[in-house]
């Protein structure tokens, strides 16, 4: 099928998967900071008349791996077959580069070099003699700057007519960079100093990030409510006609696929897809910039304390996404030991889908006046800080129970700031949030809206089913301040978090009849009419941030871990957090 | 050769050269990110809580733990 194979190879962070995608035409993740891709990935391209298999490969300092993710590429470069390697190297750091360069044209015959981000390089004075660089490695090197698009014509045609051999080259990495590059340098007075004083510096760090990410919620929470009053002020009117229009039809297509199926999706669409479409591209904003590393150096103590890696700060981050693909990212951290607490404690982190569901509680629960949007900040940022407490005191307790053994060391790479890509950003998050939770509510939400409308109108004797497991659960959910909806709704959203909160209401229609939904407020009445209290949004937010990973987290953490036992521990271990936390909560708040 | 300092002991803002890296566990992959003796390195950042240092190497900048950089001996630049 294809006719040859390229794969590229380089540092962590210095554009190989933007390179990818350029030559492919794919969708591989970049972002601006080590360890971004951690898998190998696949794409092809045609130059001419060849057909070639790209492959992407996680970003390695030399060819001695000392974590998973550079294991899965060294693995590759010594044992797969490949006609072609592509050193993609970055031009501000060249001096670094040189050093796994010339380590990889010695085991690889048909090398070509790429000597990417050429644009920041010019930027930052310094110049280059590629000639004279080519002439030296006796190996081809292209200029390119990916993420314009400059130089990849070049790149293709190089990998094209490619027949380099092996090179032994003798000559010092420190002579090579001499005679090849001039730099100018200010190491202490240039921009990216001067932003690390404030965002990294001992004053200002914690203010910086409190201030960093209450903007990003408060524009979330701000930006929520138009779209989420305008798409279900549109579905409800939809409704009401379908309902009119087949009145007298039967159950199937009345109850099941609009009492059911429809007001499930809509409810899926219009209250958790605008917070997660809104926060997700905000985030992504943060991680282009090179600001997440920095978030992990900041925290080192606190991480350091709880016996866990700071870089799980990155792999938390990530779990604000997903918590499958923050599972996934652990892979950068070394130690075996750490890596598992990273795994364990990640669901922690709310992702996207659950974030969305703290988002509209908040907005409900949370007292009016001109600062009702900050304080609804304020309470987001609370449950988020008590995720990262609880994430550092059950890390601690694990650390010092089921998984004992020494702390590893700690280096991470700090990357230069760069301008966020928003056509990409953009792009990925209509990509990635609209149509995936678009494709989700079809999956997911729609067969659970079946089953819930079959649960309704199924009877077992005088009560229907849902009835009768909220009734079971209900004198243990009141214990935790929920209510048996609530938990039947937490244990029916396993498959994806963003349909819980849409099955309670799904739950509390049934029994008041049809709202006609067109503002927060209105859902904050149902809400209450249905008894909650704030003690009940409280709980019901506390066990949203801690209770089983959905199942394809669990089917994750299952494959990274590949041991059942560590999967039931990251199943259970939040689940008991979470019950244990809603009882106590519920218990003090119930004194006042 | 003057006699080498610990990096763990250079303050914020002053620089060095390297002289030699100790042997131990991280002692090959510090070398791989360019901690090579004679190389310049600059003490850039440290965090709150003073448990790791930002430092400015070949062009990158590198967060290390002060626990391990008591193993980089190196010579301290004097300005006059
Ligand atoms: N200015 C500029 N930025 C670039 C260029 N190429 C890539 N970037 C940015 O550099 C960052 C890193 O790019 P990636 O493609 O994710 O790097 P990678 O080598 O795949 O990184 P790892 O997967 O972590 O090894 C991203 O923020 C890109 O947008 C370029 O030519 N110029
Ligand atoms: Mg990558």
């Amino acid at each position: 099928m294809f006719d040859k194979t390229v794969v590229l190879v380089g540092n962590p962070n210095t554009g190989k998967s933007t390179i990818f995608n350029t030559l492919t035409g794919r969708h591989q993740h970049t972002g601006n900071w080590s360890g971004k891709t951690v898998g190998n990935s696949i794409g092809k391209m045609e130059y001419k008349d060849v057909k070639y298999k790209v492959i992407d490969l996680p970003g390695i300092y030399s060819t001695n791996p000392i974590s998973e993710d550079e294991k899965n590429a060294i693995e590759y470069l010594k044992n797969e077959k490949y006609d072609i390697v592509v050193i993609v190297l970055d031009a501000t750091c060249l001096e670094r580069n040189l050093i796994l360069a010339l380590e990889v044209s010695k085991i690889c015959p048909n090398v070509v070099v790429c000597l990417n981000l050429i644009d920041e390089a010019e930027k930052k004075n310094i110049r280059i003699n590629v000639e004279k660089l080519s002439e030296i490695l006796k190996l081809p090197v292209i200029k390119t700057s990916a993420r314009k698009g400059i130089g990849i014509e070049k790149l293709k045609e190089k990998i094209y007519e490619n027949n380099s051999t092996c090179q032994n080259i003798d000559c010092s990495v420190e002579y090579i960079y001499k005679s090849c590059v001039k730099d100018s340098l200010n190491v202490f007075e240039n921009r990216d100093r001067k932003i690390d004083r404030l965002l990294i510096g001992k004053i200002f760090a914690i203010p910086s990030m409190i201030v960093v990410f209450g903007v990003i919620l408060w524009l979330t929470i701000v930006g929520t409510n138009y779209p989420s009053s305008f798409l279900s002020s549109i579905f409800s009117s939809v409704e009401v006609f379908l309902l009119e229009k087949f009145a007298d039809s039967n159950f199937l297509i009345k109850g099941i696929l609009i009492e059911g199926v429809f007001r499930t999706l809509s409810w899926v669409i219009s209250v958790m897809l605008p917070p997660m479409a809104i926060f997700f591209p905000l985030f992504a904003i943060l991680e282009d910039l090179g600001y997440l590393p920095r978030l992990a150096f900041n925290a080192d103590k606190l991480f350091k304390k709880a016996n866990a890696h700071s870089k799980m700060v990155l792999s938390m981050c990530m779990g604000f996404g997903c918590n499958a693909v923050g599972v996934v990212s652990t892979r950068i951290i070394e130690s075996k030991k750490e890596r598992l607490i990273a795994i364990l404690t990640n669901n922690f982190v709310p992702c996207n889908g659950r974030f969305a569901g703290l988002i509209m509680l908040a907005s409900i629960f949370v007292g009016g006046g001109i600062l009702r949007s900050f304080k609804i900040t304020i309470s987001v940022i609370l449950a988020i800080v008590s995720g990262v407490i609880i994430t550092l005191f059950v890390s601690f307790i694990i650390s010092k129970t089921i998984l004992k053994g020494e702390q590893s060391s700690f280096i991470l790479e700090m990357p230069p700031y760069r301008r966020p890509n928003l056509k990409n950003i953009v792009e990925r998050s209509i990509r990635e949030r609209i149509l995936y939770v678009l494709g989700r509510a079809i999956v997911v939400a729609a067969p659970a809206g079946a089953i819930i409308w079959l649960m309704q109108n199924c009877y077992i004797g005088e009560i229907s089913v849902i009835n009768y497991v909220a009734n079971f659960l209900d004198p243990f959910a009141r214990l935790m301040g929920l209510d048996g909806y609530i938990l039947t709704a937490f244990i029916l959203g396993m498959p994806a978090n963003e349909i819980v909160l849409p099955i309670v209401i799904m739950c509390y229609t049934q029994n008041t009849g049809l709202i006609e939904f067109d503002s927060i407020y209105q859902l904050g009445v149902l809400l209450k009419e249905n008894g909650w209290s704030y003690i009940t949004a409280i709980c019901t937010m506390i066990f949203s941030l801690n209770h089983f990973p959905c199942s394809t987290a669990l089917l994750t953490i299952k494959k990274e871990t590949n041991s059942w036992k560590w999967t039931f521990l990251a199943f259970i271990i939040p689940t008991l957090v979470g019950i244990l936390l809603c009882i106590f909560t519920n218990f003090i708040l119930r004194l006042f | 050769m003057a006699k080498g300092k610990a990096l763990a002991d250079l303050k914020v803002g002053s620089s060095g050269k390297i002289l030699e890296i100790k042997d131990f566990k991280n002692k090959l992959r510090l070398e791989e990110l360019g901690f090579t003796p004679s190389t310049k390195i600059f003490v850039l950042h440290e965090n709150i809580g003073k448990t790791v240092y930002a430092y400015g190497v070949k062009g990158t900048v590198i967060a290390l733990r002060k626990d391990d950089v008591k193993n980089i001996l190196v010579e301290e630049d004097k300005y006059v």
